[in-house]
């Protein structure tokens, strides 16, 4: 004998929950909001943070500094060498004189220091193309790899500094999740203590429902809507501030992006993240939830 | 219908509260569980609606056997038990008509299923007038007809009650033991655990007669007229 509409039914007994602890709710939703706001807002630093170093990951490139007088051949076979290294992408040659004339192009301020010298003081190179996206420590290894080809003087690829970013990256990163970490949990505890709470309020209620023959299902389901509605209205809510923070700082911003990456409006995945919280704060309001009520019910 | 083999219950502290009782109770049967305080009677009664399991022995009701079952049947195997407690388990800000809907909204009966027996079980128990007053409000006699209501709604085929009359007058508890009189010749068998002996002696049902954990008196249905 099925009939009861069991969603509406689950729904007008968790709207009723709420009601009867207004005040409980109002708080948990407020604290799950600004621990979703905090997780929100640092999660945009980090995908921007990421957005600039991927750039300069994706720019990054190897000078190998040539030997004195090398030979047409060794060049040759070095070059080849060189391609055929896994990641490596183009090799282009740069003499001595080409050297001069991108010196004096680039840094024009420093040309009469150049132009006082007796003889070109620049090494001939090549310019080692890697394959885009590649992280810095693929970049290294290659470098490495070609300075100890016959005929490279020295390796350059510019990306000491970089690699010192991207460590500090992994430990945002690291920062990051340990943050969420201890939000989520703060979330889980709270909207599992406002569900205790209700419950207790609700306790003869549930013993009537265990002795008239109802399901665990039955009575777990309104408590465990009333968690998923705190989590998800938190996290809405939490969302909607960092859209309005994001609104509001994010046009100042764009020269800064400018001098980091070349690059005034970095994207980031922005919709997504916002949906991801919303989804995340109604996951772990049910978690919350679930979590007393298996409590409650296996202590009575 | 209810049978227990040499059923004892021990509680870690050390108290026995039954000890190998046996019994046979047919379907149809209204038996009063009787005994002063502390003789086993709500363990008994506790034991029979699988609210607890015993330390050891046998419970077959109804053809299903409660040491067996397994947790997740428990709710469907009490849809077919109707229970009353001395102190009514009602819900005392629900009204009459909430609190007796509740057992069936419960069980996922219909809408219109659930107010049309609603309606009739209230009416059994004289309380289809004061069916939108809150439980609280009602008198102890009259909260008492609201949970027996309850456990009828459902139809069950046996009807469990523990110290039923224990909170009313003289006048209320007779009132109460029409209903399961009532309730009994339409089918439903009944267990109602008392201490009041003169309640026992007026109907002349047959008596379980329990004493610091053990059977000590069984009397069969005195027969009509004698």
């Amino acid at each position: 004998m099925r009939g009861v509409n069991y969603p509406y039914y689950f729904l007008a007994k968790a709207l009723k929950g709420i009601k009867r602890h207004l005040f409980l709710n109002i708080v948990t939703v407020v604290i799950i909001t600004f621990s979703m706001a905090i997780f929100g807002i640092f999660s945009l630093l980090f995908l921007y943070t990421k957005g600039v170093v991927d750039r300069w990951e994706e720019r990054m490139g190897i000078s190998a500094y040539l030997e004195e007088g090398i030979d047409r051949a060794t060049l040759k076979a070095l070059m080849d060498r060189i391609r055929a290294i896994d990641g490596v992408e183009g090799v282009r040659y740069i003499s001595k004189e080409e050297a001069y004339r991108l010196f004096k192009r680039e840094l024009s301020s420093l040309s009469d220091v150049v132009e006082d010298l007796d003889e070109n003081p620049l090494p001939s190179s090549l310019e080692v193309r890697v394959r885009s996206g590649m992280e810095v420590e693929g970049v290294e290894r290659i470098a490495r790899e070609i300075g100890r080809l016959k005929g490279v003087e020295d390796v350059d690829f510019g990306g000491q500094w970089l690699k010192r970013l991207a460590t500090i990256l992994k430990l945002f990163r690291v920062s990051l999740v340990a943050l969420s970490l201890f939000l989520f949990l703060t979330i889980v505890l709270i909207v599992s203590n406002t569900i205790r709470l209700t419950m207790f309020s609700r306790k003869d209620e549930i013993e009537i429902m265990e002795l008239v023959g109802a399901t665990e299902r039955f009575i777990k389901m309104p408590f465990l809507i009333e968690g998923f509605l705190q989590g998800t209205i938190g996290a809405f809510t939490g969302a909607l501030i960092v859209l309005g923070l994001h609104s509001a700082i994010f046009p100042k911003l764009g020269p800064f992006f400018m001098i980091l990456s070349g690059n005034p409006s970095p994207r980031v995945p922005m919709a997504g993240l916002l949906l991801f919280m919303v989804l995340l704060g109604g996951a772990l309001g049910i978690a919350g939830s679930s979590f007393a009520v298996k409590r409650f019910l296996e202590a009575a | 219908m209810i049978r227990l083999f040499r059923v004892s219950k021990r509680y870690p502290e050390g108290v026995t509260a039954l000890h190998e009782v046996s019994l046979h109770i047919e379907k149809g049967e209204f038996a009063f569980l009787t005994g002063p305080s502390g003789a086993g009677k709500t363990t008994l009664l506790r034991l029979l609606f699988r609210e607890e399991r015993p330390t050891s022995g046998q419970i077959i009701i109804d053809g299903r056997n409660l040491i067996k079952l397994p947790r997740k049947e428990v709710p469907f195997f009490r849809r077919n038990i109707g229970l009353v407690f001395q102190d009514f388990k009602l819900i005392p800000h629900w009204t009459v008509y909430e609190n007796v809907a509740f057992a069936l909204e419960a069980l996922g009966t219909p809408p219109r299923e659930i107010r049309k027996r609603v309606l009739r079980v209230l009416g059994m128990v004289g309380l289809h007038g004061k069916m939108a007053r809150k439980a609280a409000v009602l008198s102890g006699g009259e909260q008492q007809r609201v949970a027996i209501a309850r456990a009828l709604v459902k139809e069950p085929k046996i009807l469990l009650a523990d110290e039923p009359t224990g909170n009313l007058d003289n006048e209320m508890a007779c009132r109460i033991m029409e209903i399961f009189e009532e309730i009994n010749t339409r089918g439903t068998t009944i267990v109602m655990a008392t201490h009041n002996y003169e309640l026992v002696s007026r109907y002349g049902n047959r008596v379980i007669g329990l004493d610091r954990g053990r059977v000590v008196e069984a009397t069969e249905r005195v027969a009509e007229g004698t």
